[in-house]
């Protein structure tokens, strides 16, 4: 029962801190202080202001990228079309509610289940090995665009579907950006909670095991076409879900949101955060809605820098911001441990 | 009673037959080694054994029960353990890890029970840890456990290897030229380990071993009988002594040597000749 | 009217074909999906661009320039920002999110260099419709379809006749032998990249020289994915083949079914080869399942 670093007489706090590293505490204090400062935030924030509006998007965002990360980073699953699912659960809630009048919480479940399916029919190509299911899902994403932006009757094509009715809950209205942030921000916090007990349990266990070594995690009686499907449902699941809520926050819906463009850029949130970290997600995520919001001064130069940051990361900081600080934190305690 | 039987098992790989028409009739609580110059079709035959490879034909029956397409990860939780020519360890994950992953197929597994974390679940993985520790102990790895598997020399590695191979206590145990990388000391003591594997009853019955090694010295020591491939066939079939003299099977070696002035009758002699990977039968 | 849409699915499937090689060739060198392919297209088209207008240079001599510098560019961007990265032992995703981030750079330098707006070619270098035998073919059609033949008929003689490119099919194939006798693996993943990228800016004056210039054509070339992996990722010779299929199926595709869903053609196909021939419709089965 030895934890990866041992020492005595640390800080509860350290300890805290190592054995979540370790994966065997559900969350680490720097979790639970985050969650916390995230509850409060809107507190200090101008509750019509444009910055509430952009953390409701962005954690909307942190829904995909979270199931991303369980698919790409953990499973070890180059998904080149998750923004599919994001556009399945998005026209799926947007129909529902507009069309056919259900109401906001069975739209909700509906566009979660179909993320699901979604993720169902992406399990063919599993069979695929990496760069060949990277071509395949990458096909499979473009393919679900020309289906939004061609199936006219059901999506009104490229113009989209608008005027779509807010989210409504237990007689709360969600219009206000204020009221968003408290229906997204439990989504967040239940998926990561969720994320991270299924990380410490054993089918977290067969995830890195197939990563690090699919001939061993066989060899053990591990199923690997199981988990890895598995793993690209509940990361469907959470798209969907995702998808839901970015409908009724902008109040329509277009194809383009859910082009391979935005599947791309998915995935570069999760490099430039950290593969293989939820926080590192959540970072990455951060970081890069916020680069491509408050570069907007650079005006023509904005894409240039940020191909250039890109290329940088890859090159000088290939584990992304998550590796930088996790590699800090190992050092600190491995310091603390010298000692 | 037999644990391992195969009938007639072919592997063919475009073209190439690597494993052909392969009988085996492995009883109970016997060690078994496996024999042959390099390509000669052993490791396939472990594969195909294990269900990491379909058959092309043929029939794989495993404690009176055919086998033949269980797929890998169920023969596993029947009880199959195996490890590998090329050491396939969890790099990021430490020694006690690593072997608690061969506990997968007994631990609770379901995502409800993680996500709620019961208390039957918490003592599954509780007990999971416990023996993972115990069975480092046994092969002789005690206080390594917190350490990342791939910090430790080659040696070592491969007793993670065997660990987690046998934690789960499987009936039948697949080793994959175990001695590969090792130095003397470490094969005395592997010698010791696989005896010691062998001599543990599970549920009563003894484990059964089949083992491929190249260093005869292992081979000849360990082994109740031997089998020996050559082009995916088994040329021949019998206790060390015998096998030692079986005029076919000094043949098979001499032709994979280049130098071929191995003194066969030692038992290292036949080891230079098998352990010469640099003239394979594969090339030839 | 057929016969002038397969003729014309031919001259676009050529022009495919030139980029799908270089996506391939690429692929089979160091396993990478190259998402910066299609912008070398894109900047040969620009490149070709000024050199016709600013310059008044010939044709040929634009077409070739116009390669040379395509070529180049991609060598400095193999230089600067791939093989570093390789050479680290990074990561598939980190070499892919590289190369995407090279595809966004070179866009957007190119319309900071050239403008947002449509180039077209001039006048001269599409000239009066000819009418052979009831179909209207546009004389640069026909030459942009022998000039694509032949240019891959001398690649593959590069390939086969020449030390370098002899080289390169040896250190595609393993690369590690390739190096114990003596091959410079790192000049032949050099080459690779500019022969890619010279094909693809070549691809890229003929594309300009039908529609437009623009720094947004890129989005033509990714298609050419699609006709990369229909002949085989990784196979030279299905690549050309793969372009030329996806040619045909696109023109008539576009007139008798729907040209608004011809994407899903593509990419349908994609999927379908992927699942029951990995190595493309030309190749001996090799596998590309787990
Ligand atoms: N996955 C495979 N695909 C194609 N050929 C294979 C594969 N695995 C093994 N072979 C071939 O089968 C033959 C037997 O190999 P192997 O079983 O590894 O021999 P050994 O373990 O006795 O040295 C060799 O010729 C080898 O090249
Ligand atoms: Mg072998």
């Amino acid at each position: 029962m030895r934890p990866r670093f041992t020492y005595g007489g640390e800080l509860f706090l350290w300890r805290w801190l190592r054995l979540t590293m370790a994966n065997r505490y559900v969350i680490s204090p720097f979790a639970i202080i985050t969650m916390l400062a995230a509850l409060l935030l809107p507190l200090l924030l101008d509750p019509f202001g444009f910055l509430i509006l952009f953390l409701d998007n962005i954690l909307v965002f942190v829904l995909l990228t979270l199931g991303l990360q369980l698919i790409l980073g953990y499973a070890g699953i180059l998904n080149l079309g998750h923004a599919a699912f994001f556009g399945l659960g998005a026209y799926t809630s947007a129909i529902l509610t507009k069309t056919l009048g259900v109401p906001f919480p069975l739209a909700f479940l509906a566009s979660t289940l179909m993320g699901l399916l979604g993720g169902l029919l992406m399990c063919p190509i599993i069979r695929l090995r990496d760069v060949y299911f990277a071509m395949a899902s990458f096909a499979f994403g473009i393919v679900a665009y020309v289906v939004f932006s061609e199936w006219r009757e059901l999506t009104n094509g490229h113009i989209g579907i608008r005027a779509i009715p807010p989210a409504r809950l237990a007689g709360i209205d969600f219009t206000s950006s204020l009221n968003f942030y408290y229906l997204v921000l439990p989504c967040v916090i239940v998926l990561y909670l969720v994320f991270r007990l299924l990380l410490i349990s054993p089918f977290g266990t067969s995830l890195n095991a197939i990563r690090q070594s699919e001939l061993a995690a066989r060899s053990v009686g591990m199923h690997l076409a199981a988990i890895k499907v598995k793993t690209i449902l509940i990361g469907a699941a959470a798209a969907g879900a995702a998808g839901s809520l970015i409908t009724h926050l902008q109040g329509f819906v277009s194809p383009e949101l859910f082009n391979w463009p935005q599947s791309i850029t998915l995935v570069t949130m999760m490099v430039i955060g950290g593969i293989g970290s939820f926080p590192g997600a959540i970072i990455g995520t951060f970081a890069i809605q916020f680069m491509s919001e408050y570069l907007r001064f650079l005006v023509e130069y904005k894409m240039l820098i940020y191909g250039g940051v890109l290329v940088f990361f890859m090159i000088f900081l290939p584990k992304g911001i998550a590796g930088v600080v996790r590699a800090l934190v190992v050092a600190a305690l491995e310091r603390r441990s010298a000692r | 009673m037999g644990v391992l039987t195969t009938r007639q098992v072919v592997k063919r790989f475009a073209g190439l037959v690597a494993v052909d028409h392969v009988d085996l009739e492995v009883q109970e609580g016997e060690v078994r080694g496996i024999v042959g110059p390099n390509g000669a079709g052993k490791t396939t035959l472990f594969n195909l054994i294990s269900g990491f490879y379909p058959v092309t034909s043929g029939r794989i029956e495993f404690l009176g029960k055919d086998i033949t397409t269980t797929s890998a990860h169920r023969r596993a939780g029947l009880g199959i353990g195996r490890t590998f020519q090329a050491t396939q360890l969890f790099s990021e994950m430490t020694v006690l890890e690593n072997v608690a992953t061969g506990r997968h197929t007994s631990t609770r597994n379901g995502a409800w029970a993680a996500v709620l974390r019961s208390r039957a679940f918490r003592r599954s993985l509780q007990r999971d840890r416990e023996l993972a520790e115990e069975i480092i102990d046994f092969v002789g790895l005690r206080g390594t456990g917190s350490l990342l598997a791939s910090s430790l020399p080659y040696g070592q590695q491969r007793l993670v290897e065997i660990a987690r191979a046998i934690v789960n206590q499987p009936q039948l145990l697949l080793l994959d030229e175990p001695a590969a990388g090792m130095n003397l000391h470490e094969i005395e003591a592997l010698n010791e380990l696989i005896r010691k594997i062998n001599e543990t009853r599970i549920n009563g019955t003894r484990v059964t071993i089949l083992v491929v090694e190249h260093n005869m010295r292992v081979i000849m020591n360990i082994s109740h009988r031997i089998s020996v491939l050559d082009f995916g066939e088994k040329i021949a079939e019998g206790p060390p002594k015998e096998i030692q003299q079986n005029e076919r099977v000094i043949a098979a070696y001499l032709g994979s040597t280049t130098g071929g002035n191995a003194s066969l009758g030692s038992s290292t002699g036949l080891a230079a000749a098998g352990g010469s990977s640099g003239g394979g039968r594969a090339g030839a | 009217m057929l016969l002038g849409q397969i003729v014309y699915g031919l001259v676009i499937g050529s022009i495919y074909s030139l980029i799908a090689i270089g996506f391939s060739m690429v692929f089979q060198a160091i396993g990478l999906l190259n998402f910066a392919h299609q912008e070398f297209m894109m900047l040969g088209g620009l490149i070709g661009y000024t050199l016709a207008v600013t310059l008044n240079l010939p044709a040929p001599l634009v077409v070739l320039l116009a390669g040379l510098g395509a070529g180049c560019i991609a060598v400095a961007i193999e230089k600067v920002g791939i093989s570093p990265i390789r050479h680290r032992g990074g990561a598939e995703i980190n070499l892919i999110i590289a190369t995407i981030g090279w595809g966004i750079i070179l866009s957007n330098a190119a319309m900071l260099t050239w403008d947002a707006y449509p180039l077209g070619y001039p006048q001269r270098f599409q000239g009066k419709p000819l009418n052979l035998g009831g179909i209207s073919i546009v004389p640069q059609n026909l030459v942009i379809l022998g000039a694509g033949i032949l240019l891959m008929i001398l690649l593959q003689l590069f390939f086969k006749r020449t030390w370098t490119g002899q080289s390169m099919r040896a250190a595609a194939e393993d690369s590690p032998t390739a190096a114990l006798m003596g091959i410079d693996t790192d000049r032949t993943v050099s080459w690779t990249f500019f022969i890619s990228g010279a094909l693809g800016g070549i691809a890229g004056v003929f594309v300009s020289s039908i529609f437009y210039a623009s720094f947004e054509m890129g989005l033509i070339g990714l298609r050419c994915f699609a006709a990369a992996v229909l002949g085989g990722f990784g196979n030279i010779v299905g690549a050309m083949f793969g372009g030329l299929i996806l040619g045909i199926i696109e023109t008539l595709g576009a007139t008798y079914i729907s040209s608004a869903y011809k994407d899903v053609i593509a990419y349908g196909i994609v999927i379908v080869i992927l699942l029951i021939r990995p190595t493309g419709i030309f190749a001996a089965r090799r596998t590309g399942l787990t």
